[in-house]
């Protein structure tokens, strides 16, 4: 029963944004949309995957779109951006992302009917009962979409995007102990709505 | 849970990312070793992290980053549409169609003729006005007409003139004319008056100038300021005392001064020049005068004749040698520049005139009889004319023959008082006030019974101007019956004259009456009934009685202020003289247009203290009909009237 340390092979593979460079920004900032692949090119997997896990697979047709949508706001914001003075241009970029999802999801729970919330716990009684592993990542899914939007976007944020605490306390406009508090509150709480998933698994790491 | 496996489980995340130090990653070790509570939770945390690890994000597809690329320059195109789509909201839209609609109103409203001041005849102040508006022709036909403009710039338009005001706005004023007329034009700092001609046009900013226009030529001249006068291509500034001629198709406009005008081959030029001259008064150009007397053109020959009154006594002698003149036009005028000038020793002369062939003639030779204050003789035509089914001319003739006199035609005139037009009958009203022919006077009592209100209180005025004392019973009946406001002011004042004069058995009754009326709700009766009162009884201790008590008692501060006044002047001589201009100044401060005629009346009075409260009324009123009156108050020749005047005007034009 002793507890073997190979706990860190995800967290090796933490990959850290880089800034842009200011002479593409400056290009951008006249105009130049060519120069702006770069910038799409250095934000596309950031901007699809925040979008991807926050709205939950849920509008997976629509999620190109969303994000060019979203690009298209980063191209008009990059024309008022004044490079290297103030803010750095990754955490404008994040920031444009989050208000962007906040507020695409708002829009869509107008439009939706208001049905009643996924019922986690009849799920989980349908995992004991034995259940595909592609249908458990879909209840899993589930489970994180029964978090409230912010606790959901600093998992995303910290979880997937590997963001510091510091650069999500400037994205969400809180502290970064806030921060650092309610990642661990939210990691406990997933834990206790995981479990049954965790049990499965349980039996196999061991 | 001890409180130690609570701060290793804290720890959990920090220990997974591999950011704890050194010696807490022991600890924590150590301690999961010795607690499987705790082994447990990180077992699962850990199993937990790989749940969640296994949820991946797809990818970008291979065409992501080009329709990006696209869609961006798409909306880099789109960049001018945000606005016109702004017009799509329906808010947006409502409110642009609000937008157009109030706009093109005030187009609509701003297009719309203007009045631009008042019509009148020459010479007949209180005649009927008509009211100029923009945009229309106002034509003289028969008759001189002057068109005060709201600005306070007078024109005075001769015969067979017309006028368009084409537009009328506060920094522009544009006219069109054709025909003759001198033009005093306002001076407003940035403001430009411009008279089209149909061979140029004039520009002024502030000046007195003479207009010629015809087809053919524009002569302009000036009398005061300046003036630029511009033809098809070059512009000149005319100054005083100069003239110049824009034909058609002539490219230059040259000033010319007045004197060198007088020996200009047109003639027109000439006349425009002899009628500039008379304007700008210079009195050393008589010489100049009498070598146009033999000018071979009859038109300028009649001009310096009608032009020579100005001289005075000097020009009676030439006048007279022009009364024999082969042409009727310039004897006319020569006869009515003697009259003018009121020279006896002319008068013999004038009654020869009697004989000439002419009517013209002997009109005017008739009216200069008037005015040098002898017996005009008779015009058998005019009696004639009088009875002609033509209205206009039965209308000139009335006016002839009022301004000349005399019972002769008092017995038509009366006739004339049943005539179907108003018009007609309001003439002859105003001719038998003039003649003051005491056997017309009965025939004038049936008018006040006359449906027109206008007739009704002109017959009341005309009475009350006769002091035709019988009338009183009958205008006192029009005080209990119901009718116009204008009609029982009217009465009010006739009582307050014809009062004294009046030796009825009721004339206590009938002062009762006028006694009455102090009390009367309507502050403009109340007035005028406080002054017709005073000025029935005289100075009486009744009426010392009554001015006391309302000084006193009464709620109005006009009438406090007004009897106070009468009382200070009660013992005076000329208590009656006085009373009347305390009475206009009353009036003017009621600020009701009702008594308009009264002061127009009033201006002409003897008393300058009366003309100086009629000023000041006029003033108080505040309407730009009544510039006319002011431009005569301001030539007055007491100081107290003229500044009076000005300071009115100032008020009025501002």
């Amino acid at each position: 029963m002793f507890y073997t340390l190979n706990i860190q092979n995800s967290f090796q593979k933490r990959k850290i944004m880089e800034e842009i460079s200011r002479d593409v920004l400056l290009k951008v900032k006249k105009g130049n949309i060519e120069a702006f692949r770069a910038v799409v090119r250095h934000y596309q997997g950031f901007v699809l995957s925040v979008l991807y896990r926050f709205l939950a697979g849920k509008y997976s047709e629509e999620l190109e779109n969303m994000a060019q949508d979203i690009f298209i706001k980063i191209f008009s914001f990059t024309k008022s951006y004044e490079p290297g003075k103030g803010v750095k241009f990754s955490a404008c970029v994040y920031n444009i992302v989050r208000s962007y999802c906040f507020n695409e999801l708002r829009i869509k729970r107008l439009e939706a009917e208001p049905a009643g919330g996924f019922d986690v716990y009849g799920g989980v009684e349908d995992i004991e009962n034995g259940i595909l592993a592609g249908e458990l990542l879909q209840r899993f899914e589930k489970c994180i979409e029964t978090l409230p939007d912010d606790q959901r976007m600093i998992i995303i944020l910290k979880e997937y995007e590997k963001l510091s605490y510091e650069t999500i306390g400037e994205c969400l406009n809180l502290p970064v102990n806030i921060i650092k508090m309610k990642f661990n509150r939210i990691k406990v709480k997933l834990k206790g709505l995981l479990w049954p998933y965790l049990k499965e698994d349980h039996g196999k790491t061991l | 849970m001890e409180k130690h496996c609570e701060k290793i489980r804290e720890n959990a995340q920090s220990y997974f990312e591999g950011v704890l130090s050194q010696q807490s990653c022991q600890k924590t070790e150590l301690h999961l070793k010795e607690c499987p509570d705790c082994a447990w939770f990180f077992r699962e945390y850990e199993n937990m992290n790989e749940l969640l690890s296994k949820w991946e994000a797809p990818g970008a597809s291979p065409e992501f980053e080009e329709n990006v690329i696209s869609a961006v320059r798409k909306s880099k195109g789109k960049k001018n549409r945000p606005f016109i789509s702004v017009f799509l909201h329906p808010a947006a839209a409502g409110f642009s169609a609000l937008l157009i609609l109030i706009l093109s109103i005030a187009v609509y409203l701003f297009s719309l003729p203007v009045t631009i001041g008042t019509v009148r005849e020459t010479g007949s102040e209180e005649g009927p006005a008509l009211t100029a508006k923009s945009g229309s022709f106002v034509s003289a036909g028969q008759t001189e007409i002057e068109l005060a403009l709201n600005d306070g710039s007078l024109l005075a338009i001769s015969k067979g003139s017309k006028l368009r005001m084409e537009t009328f706005r506060q920094k522009e004023k544009i006219c069109l004319f054709e025909g003759s007329m001198k033009a005093e034009i306002r001076k407003y700092p940035g403001q430009e008056f411009i008279i089209k001609t149909v061979n140029g046009e004039i520009r002024v900013l502030g000046t007195a100038l003479l207009v010629y226009a015809t087809k053919m030529k524009t002569i302009v001249s000036i009398v005061e300021g300046s003036a630029a006068v511009k033809g098809k291509a070059e512009k000149a500034l005319l100054t005083k005392g100069n003239i110049a001629v824009v034909r058609p198709g002539s490219k230059f406009v040259t000033p010319v001064s007045l004197l060198d005008a007088l020996k200009d081959q047109d003639p027109d030029v000439r006349l425009q020049a002899i009628r500039t001259l008379v304007e700008v008064k210079s009195k050393q150009e008589i010489q100049s005068f009498s070598v146009m007397l033999e000018d071979a053109d009859s038109k300028v020959r009649a001009e310096t004749a009608k032009g020579l009154y100005f001289f005075g006594k000097e020009a009676v002698k030439p006048l007279l040698k022009l009364l024999l003149d082969r042409d009727k036009f310039v004897r006319a005028e020569a006869a009515g520049s003697l009259g003018k000038i009121r020279a006896p020793e002319a008068g013999k002369r004038l009654r020869t005139l009697g004989e000439d062939k002419e009517l013209q003639v002997r009109i005017s030779a008739a009216l200069a009889l008037q005015n040098l204050g002898e017996k005009a003789f008779n015009i058998p035509e005019l009696i004639q004319e009088l009875d002609s089914a033509d209205k206009d001319t039965r209308l000139n003739a009335l006016k002839i023959a009022g301004r000349i006199g005399g019972s002769y035609y008092s017995e038509k005139i009366t006739e004339k008082l049943k005539d179907p037009d108003n018009n007609v009958k309001w003439y002859a009203l105003r001719a038998l006030e003039r003649i003051n022919d005491p056997k017309t006077f009965p025939a004038l009592l049936p008018l006040l019974k006359c449906r027109d209100d206008g007739i009704k209180q002109k017959v009341i005025q005309t009475l009350s101007a006769l002091r035709f004392s019988e009338a009183v019973p009958d205008i006192s009946v029009l005080l209990l019956q119901p009718g116009a406001r204008e009609i029982k002011f009217s009465a009010l004042q006739a009582l307050g004259y014809l009062l004294p004069g009046y030796y009825g058995p009721d004339k206590e009754r009938q002062a009762g009456l006028l006694e009455k009326n102090i009390n009367d709700p309507d502050r403009l009766f109340k007035v005028t009934a406080l002054a017709a009162y005073s000025r029935a009884l005289g100075a009486n201790p009744a009426l010392k009685q009554k001015l006391y008590e309302v000084s006193v008692k009464d709620s109005n501060k006009i009438m406090k202020e007004t009897s106070a006044e009468i009382l200070k002047n009660f013992y005076k001589q000329d208590f009656r003289t006085l009373l009347h201009s305390i009475e206009i100044s009353a009036l003017g401060k009621l600020k009701d247009k009702t008594v308009v005629p009264v002061l127009l009346s009033a201006a002409k009075d003897r008393d300058p203290l009366t003309r100086r409260a009629v000023m000041e009324s006029f003033g108080c009123l505040n309407d730009k009909k009544y510039l006319p009156a002011l431009y005569e108050g301001m030539k007055d020749p007491d100081p107290r009237v003229a500044e009076a005047a000005e300071e009115a005007f100032i008020t009025l034009t501002k």
